[in-house]
């Protein structure tokens, strides 16, 4: 059976942030960013430090999305969605910044620190251990990198996953599909990757010796 | 699918079973759903490592669930700022929960338990590194390098040209996974081109314009543009002028065969608001003289039509339709049906300056002349009557032209002024040097050298050092059987370097500036297909690479990279169909590795 859309007005709250209603209240709005910020800034800004990976840009835009929030105060039908709401006006805030701005990261060659200490040897291991299902996520679509941040991490069920998505029940529900399938490959391809890797340093090694 | 699947099942069955095991993580599946899955996953056991799998996934990334990062303590005072900025009335300015007391005690239970799940699980903390290293004290230093500019080329959603600059100045230290760096790429607009996704951009050595080639996706059809880029206006390099009717046939501006509409185009239309006046019109006032109210929209003088006619096309269809047969290795085409491709002379509304159209580009070796004075490029007609020809783009004109006809040479690269361009002739690859001033040419190295790539002191050259082939219908001639080498230059492969062996699709290979360094890329594939790309240190005495310790060791790349001062950066395939750009910068044997996660599809300006 497919699900009802859930009941957050999207296409009020989509842009967020515009125009605003005469009868908006900008006391009432206020105590309620004021509230909403209290119970979900921290989860809001690990949502955004999740998919950006950035501290003070994660920060950054937390701060816009309960701005957002305070200007599209009154497309909340039922402040019972509050959450839900908040998420969906997250994940489009992260999404516009990913469109602007480019993530940086960094990822040592393994094998080519010649006079690595042991310390850092075992940095780089310790990252490697973990650092496979990290790349991994990063390399899959955005879209589908949030769909399962939301659902595993912070927990969304399936139609408040589709509201923060901005997407119908089952069109969420396919994206989460493609995401864990995404995942799994990439996932393969990490570790492939690191099997390479360590094959031709062990290949080097033995050409040195 | 594996042979191992069920009996009988088909390759529907698997996807549906995949399908319904990655879905019963989100929601209980009817009875029937889950029977017949249980069925199945017990019979197949790819379906059911591939569900183990996405179970896997799960618990690896639910143990994060509680890892949640400590927001700056600021933020609230900085949200509120932003909340009292967004207009008047406000009275409460910096009250609410920090006036009230936040309600700490919950977050404070989940910090322990956050603590102690830490504790626990300590090969996963670092997979969100960010929002863990503020418990573990000072994030880690970036480390300054010299600063470099990182640039990709990508099509917007509205058609628009882009090009992504990232000035890169600072890396992560080694083993560390993220150092508080952030990045924006800043983002230019060049030009509408319509074409393809599939594109390729070469800058000009002094940056102020950039040549596009549009390599047209699946079907191949593309063109080649100029746009102009924002830099520093610098002295117009001088062009070296074409020979004139008597030297190389300029077979470019000669009537068509029946083309698209837009390709027929005698006059301007009120679309496009330029003059169309090449390719289908065989009058040569009327290719060489563009609609000057087009021209005005193009503010950089060196890209406008050049006043002169005489140096833009003159039709030659003498030229044109005498090919010369003992030099074609296909039988010979109808001369009457020329296949030379199609030129453009259209300076587009825009600014963008389409130089060639309706051709399909050949190779990955397309360059500007050292002192940015013209650039060559290999391409054949999109008809696919005939193979590829060299043609060569003099900065003021408004088309590029062939410098070669016998329809199977092919780039190579630039050398004292010269071109290198490699050809089959007589079923056996060779090179020459093509002076563009005279038209005269000079055989150079032994026979079976193809493209040749010369390092900057001229001593050695890479070079495929076999036999060539011809794909595309045959009319594309491509290495067969043989070895990418390096040795000594001009091309003499007595004990040489073998930097890859056949059969090869392509290959690419770049020296850096200094010769201290050289990118070999080789692909296997079919074109664009990703392929391995290996750096090499260079040896100053014999300019020989040290293959026993490559700095890169064959990591996975798209062509066209780019290789220059000490920054190796090319496109690299990621999963879920999307690609990223990796920079790479060394000392010695050390390398370090960055990533710059981009749009899907970009490719990395040359």
């Amino acid at each position: 059976m497919v699900a009802e859309p859930f009941e957050l007005a999207q296409r009020r709250v989509l842009p967020v942030g515009l125009t605003v209603s005469a009868g908006w209240d900008r006391d009432e709005a206020y105590r309620f960013v004021e509230d909403l910020f209290a119970k979900h800034q921290r989860e809001i800004y690990a949502y955004l430090l999740r998919m950006l990976r950035d501290p003070e840009l994660a920060a950054d835009l937390t701060q816009d999305a309960f701005v957002k929030a305070y200007r599209a105060y009154d497309s909340l039908q039922k402040p019972e969605n509050a959450r839900a709401w908040l998420y969906q006006i997250a994940h489009r805030v992260a999404l516009d910044d990913l469109r602007r701005r480019k993530i940086v990261r960094f990822i040592p060659l393994v094998g080519e620190t010649r006079n690595a200490t042991p310390s850092a040897e075992h940095l780089v291991m310790d990252a490697r251990l973990s650092g496979d299902l990290q790349r991994a996520l990063e390399r899959i679509p955005e879209r589908q990198r949030a769909a399962l941040l939301l659902a595993e991490l912070h927990d969304l069920t399936g139609l408040e996953l589709a509201a923060a998505l901005g997407v119908s029940h089952v069109a969420a529900r396919a994206l989460l599909t493609r995401a864990r399938e995404s995942l799994r490959q990439a996932l393969a391809v990490e570790r492939q990757a690191i099997a390479d890797q360590e094959a031709a340093a062990d290949r080097r090694r033995e050409t040195r010796s | 699918m594996s042979g191992r699947s069920t009996r009988g099942a088909g390759a529907a069955d698997h996807d549906r079973a995949r399908n319904l095991a990655a879905t019963r993580l989100d929601e209980a599946l009817a009875a029937t759903d889950l029977a017949w899955l249980e069925d199945h996953l017990a019979a197949c056991a790819d379906c059911a490592a591939v569900a183990a799998e996405y179970d896997e996934q799960r618990v690896s990334l639910r143990a994060f669930r509680l890892d949640l990062p400590e927001p700056p303590r600021d933020l609230w005072a900085r949200t509120a700022a932003a909340l009292d900025a967004e207009g008047p009335g406000r009275s409460r300015r910096f009250g609410g929960w920090l006036a009230r007391g936040f309600p700490m005690a919950p977050v404070a239970g989940l910090m322990v338990v956050a603590i102690a799940v830490s504790v626990g699980l300590l090969n996963v903390r670092s997979l969100f590194p960010d929002s863990t290293i503020k418990g573990d004290g000072p994030m880690p230093t970036p480390i300054d390098v010299a600063a470099t500019k990182v640039q990709v080329l990508t099509r917007s959603e509205d058609g628009t040209v882009q090009v992504l600059t990232r000035r890169v100045d600072q890396m992560c230290p080694m083993g560390v996974d993220a150092c508080g760096i952030t990045s924006a790429f800043d983002v230019t607009t060049t030009a509408s081109i319509s074409g393809s996704a599939d594109l390729d951009g070469i800058i000009s050595p002094a940056q102020d314009r950039m040549v596009v080639l549009d390599r047209g996706g699946v079907g191949g059809v593309g063109g080649v543009y100029v746009v102009t880029m924002d830099a520093p206006p610098t002295p117009a390099p001088t062009a070296t002028p074409f020979p004139d009717a008597s030297g190389t046939p300029v077979p470019a501006a000669t009537p068509d065969p029946p083309a698209s509409p837009e390709t027929v185009s005698p006059a301007p239309t009120p679309d496009d608001g330029s003059a169309t006046p090449g390719p289908a019109t065989p009058d040569p006032s009327a290719s060489a003289t563009p609609d000057p109210s087009a021209s005005a929209t193009t503010p950089d003088p060196e890209t406008s039509p050049t006043p002169d006619p005489s140096a833009a096309a003159t039709p030659d269809p003498s030229a044109a339709a005498t090919p010369d047969p003992s030099t074609s290795p296909e039988p010979t085409p109808d001369p009457t049906a020329e296949p030379t491709p199609s030129i453009a002379v259209s300076p587009a509304p825009d600014g963008a300056l389409e130089i060639a159209r309706d051709v399909i580009v050949v190779g990955g070796i397309a360059a500007y002349a050292p002192d940015g004075s013209h650039f060559a490029f290999s391409a054949r007609p999109a008809d696919g009557s005939v193979g590829p020809d060299v043609y060569v783009w003099t900065v003021g004109d408004t088309e590029a032209r062939a410098v070669t006809s016998d329809h199977a040479s092919v780039f190579a690269g630039w050398l004292d002024g010269r071109l290198l361009v490699s050809r089959v002739a007589d079923g056996k690859p060779e090179t020459v040097l093509l002076d563009l001033a005279d038209g005269s040419e000079t055989a150079v190295g032994e026979g079976r050298t193809w493209r040749p790539a010369v390092g900057p002191d001229g001593r050695t050259a890479a070079w495929w050092d076999g036999s060539v082939t011809f794909a595309d219908g045959g009319v594309t001639p491509v290495p067969d059987k043989g070895r990418l080498v390096l040795a000594a230059w001009p091309a003499v492969a007595s004990d040489p370097q073998v930097l890859a062996t056949g059969p090869l699709t392509d290959w690419d290979v770049q020296w850096d500036a200094d010769g201290a360094a050289l990118g070999v890329w080789t692909m296997t594939g079919k074109p664009g297909d990703a392929g391995m790309l290996s750096l090499y240190a260079v040896d100053p005495d014999t300019g020989l690479a040290d293959l026993e310790r490559p700095l890169i060791d064959g990591t996975s790349a798209y062509g066209g990279f780019t290789l220059r001062s000490g920054r190796l950066v090319w496109s690299a395939p990621a999963g879920g169909g999307d690609s990223t750009v990796q920079v790479a910068v060394w000392s010695g044997h050390d390398v370090n590795q960055l990533e710059l996660q981009t749009e899907p599809g970009v490719t990395v300006v040359r």
